[in-house]
């Protein structure tokens, strides 16, 4: 158990405190500096692949290639690595596939003018999170919606909000799981989950 | 320590199922009720692969980030009731837009009876161009094509001379609206179409309503009624009528946004495709190159994106040849 790690930063970092973790360094890069970018690399993984749902494996795929590799050494900076392994990715998909997706061309052209360019603004990031976060949550489903403000707003455990809402807990755990995954992906800024596709 | 070796096991396992693992561990984690043993079951889980270990910091990240939402305390009012107005408010602005449209659409075909027209309407390559007539009929007519109208108080014909049209039609059934092209006839019954033709066929895809399709000059002639997503295609001395897809009908009506939309579509059909658009043609030389397929849009005026996909994703050769591009394996 590698306890305490993260320095403990906020009220919600202790309540980890005790999850092992094996790469504490690798980790803690990868959630600083790669998690931050998924905004730009699903904007470019949705437009390259259309379905939503290939988009998500292969940034799966993105993170394990980039992990595997910061454990052996840190790339920095880590935009333009993160970027190169979603095209190479992109593009041996493509040639399997014996097929060719003019966006991803298009996007690629795009892609080796804009990574040398800092990052987003962070000040900008944040502001707009707390919109993205807000428009995820007005699309959620009335039920899925509720149980989602009545834990991360009011702070109610499962057993309460069950009770609150007169359903299982499996429900509200069923309600939560689904809630969660879009929340991430809009914190993320991830287009998709934003409502925001063409 | 995370090997390698996990990566095998996880591939081709879908990020969405990993996740709904993930974020039952995390959700788990955030609970009171955590003990030692699921620090072991969850260290197992993420030593299991690396695909395991990304997914949770993923969701373990966002949903801590997602604490922020507390600023937003307060600000979710009672939704059933606003949402139920609002509808009804909308349900009344639509309403009213309904009658005001009708109304415009009266005021035009009294106008457009007194006036018959007879006019030419043409576009150049690469052109498009949208035309309302006096009955609130569309026509949008797409690249090299050109048409004629003629309403009177009877009737309202148009001919499609050449090229591709998109018809918008208002119906009026005591003024039948009626496509011809070469010996085919089109007769609408309220309704969406397209109308392409070429020197050897003439091909009528419905999108909406209904409509009617013969050679009225050939004595013993096919016709047929079509419905929504029937593609007929008509030689001088057959008629065939398949049905399609609404993708494939969104795909075929692309050109209206300016754009070509190719899902696996060859590599020659798709030059010949947008050699219907460009001065500067595309030649495909060679077979083995003609049968690469593509996927995606692509607007319709850019031959030189056609020619850098071939080549940087393809790896086909592409060179020039005085204005126009061959691609060869």
């Amino acid at each position: 158990m590698a306890d305490g790690s993260d320095n403990g930063q906020s009220k919600a970092d202790t309540r980890f405190v005790g999850v092992p973790m094996n790469t504490p360094s690798v980790d803690d890069w990868f959630v600083r500096e790669v998690i931050p970018l998924e905004g730009l690399l699903m904007q470019f993984l949705n437009r390259c692949l259309r379905n939503p749902s290939d988009a998500a494996d292969l940034r799966q795929d993105v993170y394990v290639k980039v992990y595997e590799a910061a454990q052996k050494r840190i790339p920095d900076p880590a935009r333009p690595f993160v970027m190169t392994i979603a095209r190479n990715l992109v593009v041996d998909r493509i040639r399997h596939a014996q097929v060719i997706s003019i966006e991803s061309v298009a996007d690629f052209e795009q892609l080796s003018i804009e990574s040398d360019e800092p990052g987003p603004d962070r000040t900008a990031a944040a502001r707009s999170e707390l919109g993205r976060l807000r428009r995820a949550l007005d699309r959620l489903p009335e039920r899925r919606r509720q149980a989602m403000i009545l834990r991360k707003i009011e702070g109610l455990s499962r057993r309460e909000i069950a009770i609150r809402m007169g359903i299982s807990e499996a429900t509200v755990a069923e309600h939560l799981a689904a809630g969660m995954s879009v929340i991430v992906s809009a914190i993320n800024g991830d287009p998709s989950a934003d409502g925001d596709v063409s | 320590m995370s090997g390698p070796q996990s990566d095998k096991d996880c591939q081709g396992i879908p990020a969405s199922q990993i996740e709904v693992e993930a974020i039952s561990w995390v959700e788990r984690a955030d609970r009171e009720d955590w003990g030692a043993q699921d620090d072991a079951s969850l260290a197992e889980w993420l030593g299991r692969s690396t695909a395991h270990r990304i997914s949770y910091l993923r969701i373990r990240d966002g949903w801590k980030r997602a604490d922020r939402l507390v600023a937003l305390r307060g600000t979710f009012g009672t939704p059933k009731e606003n949402t139920g107005t609002r509808t009804r408010r909308m349900r009344l602005h639509i309403a009213a837009a309904a009658i005001a449209a009708v109304s415009l659409v009266g005021i035009w075909s009294v106008v457009s009876t007194n006036q018959p027209q007879a006019s030419v309407y043409s576009t150049d390559l690469g052109g498009h161009k949208v035309l309302t007539l006096a009955d609130g009929s569309q026509i949008e007519l797409n690249t090299e094509t050109e048409i004629r109208t003629k309403f009177d108080e009877h009737k309202r014909t148009v001919w499609i001379d050449r090229g591709e049209a998109f018809f918008k039609v208002v119906h009026d059934a005591g003024r039948p609206f009626v496509v011809l092209a070469g010996n085919h006839r089109i007769t609408d019954i309220g309704t969406k179409f397209v109308v392409r033709r070429e020197p050897d066929q003439l091909q009528v895809t419905l999108v909406e309503g209904s409509a009617e399709i013969d050679s009225p000059n050939q004595p013993g002639s096919q016709h047929a009624i079509l419905q929504p997503g029937d593609v007929a295609i008509a030689t001088a001395t057959a008629m065939s009528v398949v049905k399609t897809t609404q993708e494939s009908i969104a795909r075929e009506l692309s050109w209206r946004k300016g754009v070509l939309v190719f899902d696996r579509t060859t590599l020659a059909d798709a030059a010949a495709e947008l050699n219907r658009y460009n001065e500067r043609k595309v030649f495909v030389a060679d077979s083995d190159a003609a049968q690469q397929r593509i996927v995606g849009t692509f607007p319709a005026n850019n031959v030189d994106l056609f020619g850098r996909v071939a080549q940087s994703v393809l790896g086909l050769h592409v060179k020039e040849r005085g204005k126009n591009i061959v691609i060869s394996q």
